[in-house]
């Protein structure tokens, strides 16, 4: 397992991504400045939430042999049922109301690993501006790998850090979820090369971010600190 | 100025061939060592043999860079020196200490065990080119070559780390370590036994760094078999594991690596058992690496780096 992980790791800048978008009519439309972040949806607070059937639609222009995709309600923490209208399609209706995130995973004919996409649907985030931890870690990520000047390696743990932290569904245990991170985080750092060897990322960016990372109580934060954390990078 | 020729150390035939190795070797106790390999086994590393060459042994994996610098003979191993080194360094099955790390080997001693400085020269910056994290050199001389110490200095600027053997002349008080462990931006390395005492063959002087077994070694033969060796060449492949083991973990870390060997020395004064009179000594340099104490500091953020 942990092979495939690392594999997955290094291999995800080969990948084929595809995107996930919303069809306009009607969620986008209803959303005030939307901006797509990290593969996430954010949008101004005052959003009104969805109050009729939505579409996700999978823009991919690779065939892709299996689709999975979930919408998970994040007033009542339960995945909502998806139809489908036609067998062979990349669109998924979602029949009702409410926040949803949804992610979505697809494997090629030749069972290549897509790129996951996760991105929330409805409603404002989670946080709202000015209570969330999102803009210091943010900040952090930046001012860190600015000062630590090595474009390869913050390119690799930004990609590395954000695909790990989207696997933290909230029901993962926490100390599971640092655990991987680290793991993930040390598989990349192990594989620098050159200048980038000179770099001092334990103090540099590990251990500021986990003094940053103190207060944190939930997996869920945790997953939102560390993708903020890779916006900024 | 004729540049010196440098050999094999007279290291000591002791035994084999055996069909198979102990299965707890002394010099990398099995429960000890298997608990280092859970963290670090040198795993996307590369570790330089420069030596007398490669043989295929079912314990070795096949190089993934060869070359030979002896005029009219390839990189096959017709003496048994080098493919033992390399055994010790990263040989599987328990062999080596740094068992999953990626095998440069290089020939500069001929298959009669002597070369001359240039292509040991050229094998220092042609290994470090080919991405060597640590060469290992189980060889020396009597004289300092102003070539070789460059192309030492040229592979630490590349972040590559250099051990060589001490020598085996003994030691009565005077210096007896040979080029280029000699020179001071190598690691130099001493031998010890299974007592902990010091191997009597063990050159001695100022530069030692430090001391890693080198008596009665069990390390793979050129019949596919294995063999006991003695030798501070067998100490430096064991020392040059350390070293892969060290460099995965300043790695996975974060940490810078070592651009000079003052640098490592500092770690190594910080991280190892002192052994032989109190403080520094000529036989022992600055003791004993202590890899469960390194891993163990660095599992728990405890080690001393500086």
């Amino acid at each position: 397992m942990k092979t495939l992980l690392i594999l997955l790791l290094l291999s995800s800048s080969c990948f084929a991504q595809f995107e996930m978008t919303v069809t306009k009519q009607p969620m986008i439309d209803g959303l005030k400045n939307p901006v797509v972040i990290g593969g996430r949806v954010f949008y101004d607070s005052g959003t009104p939430k969805i109050s009729e059937a939505g579409k996700i639609v999978l823009d991919t222009k690779l065939p892709l042999k299996d689709i999975i995709v979930e919408a998970e309600n994040l007033d009542t923490e339960e995945f909502v049922e998806l139809t489908k209208p036609e067998p062979d399609g990349y669109v998924w209706t979602i029949n009702t109301p409410g926040r949803f995130r949804v992610t979505a995973d697809g494997w090629s004919p030749e069972g290549r690993y897509r790129k996951r996409s996760n991105i929330t649907l409805g409603g404002s985030p989670p946080d709202g501006p000015g209570t969330s931890p999102s803009p210091a870690f943010k900040e952090l990520g930046k001012k860190l790998t600015n000062a630590l000047a090595d474009p390869p390696t913050t390119k690799a743990l930004k990609d590395g850090i954000a695909y790990m932290a989207k696997t933290f569904t909230d029901d993962v245990p926490l100390e599971k979820a640092k655990k991987d991170m680290v793991t993930a985080i040390e598989s990349i750092l192990l594989l620098r090369q050159g200048s980038s060897r000179t770099k001092d990322w334990l103090n540099g960016f590990r251990i500021p971010v986990q003094n940053a990372l103190l207060g944190i109580k939930t997996t869920k934060e945790y997953r939102e600190a560390m993708l903020s954390l890779t916006e900024g990078m | 100025m004729e540049r010196p020729i440098y050999t094999l150390p007279p290291d000591l035939f002791v035994g084999g061939p055996y069909a198979l190795a102990p299965s707890n070797l002394w010099h990398y106790p099995r429960e000890q060592w298997e608990a280092v390999w859970k963290r670090v086994t040198g795993k996307g590393l590369r570790g330089a043999i420069l030596d007398t060459g490669y043989k295929a042994h079912p314990d070795l994996p096949v190089p993934i860079y060869t070359k030979s610098f002896i005029s009219g003979q390839s990189i096959v191993d017709g003496n048994g020196h080098g493919t033992h080194c390399s055994g010790t360094m990263l040989g599987r099955n328990g062999l080596g200490g740094a068992p999953e790390a990626d095998l440069i080997s290089i020939k500069v001693l001929s298959n009669q065990g002597s070369g001359g400085s240039d292509g040991i020269e050229a094998g220092i910056r042609d290994a470090a080119d080919a991405g060597a994290d640590v060469i290992s050199m189980s060889l020396g001389g009597g004289g300092s070559d102003a070539g070789t110490n460059s192309a030492i200095d040229y592979a630490w600027s590349k972040g590559c780390y250099v051990i060589a053997a001490a020598g085996n002349s003994g030691y009565n008080g005077s210096n007896t370590i040979g080029w280029p462990g000699r020179y001071e931006n190598c690691i130099c390395t001493a031998s010890y036994k299974e007592d902990g005492e010091i191997s009597n063959f063990s050159s001695g002087g100022p530069q030692i760094t430090w001391a890693l077994p080198g008596s009665n070694i069990v390390s793979c033969s050129l019949t596919e078999a294995y063999t006991l060796m003695s030798g501070t060449s067998m100490a430096c492949p064991g020392g040059a594991a350390v070293l892969l083991l060290i460099k995965e973990l300043q790695l996975r870390e974060g940490l810078p690596v070592w651009r000079s060997a003052s640098e490592a020395k500092n770690f190594i004064k910080l991280n190892t058992q002192d052994a032989g009179a109190p403080g520094f000594d000529p036989r022992f340099g600055l003791g004993k690496p202590l890899i469960n104490t390194i891993i163990e500091g660095l599992i728990n953020d405890t080690l001393v780096w500086s």
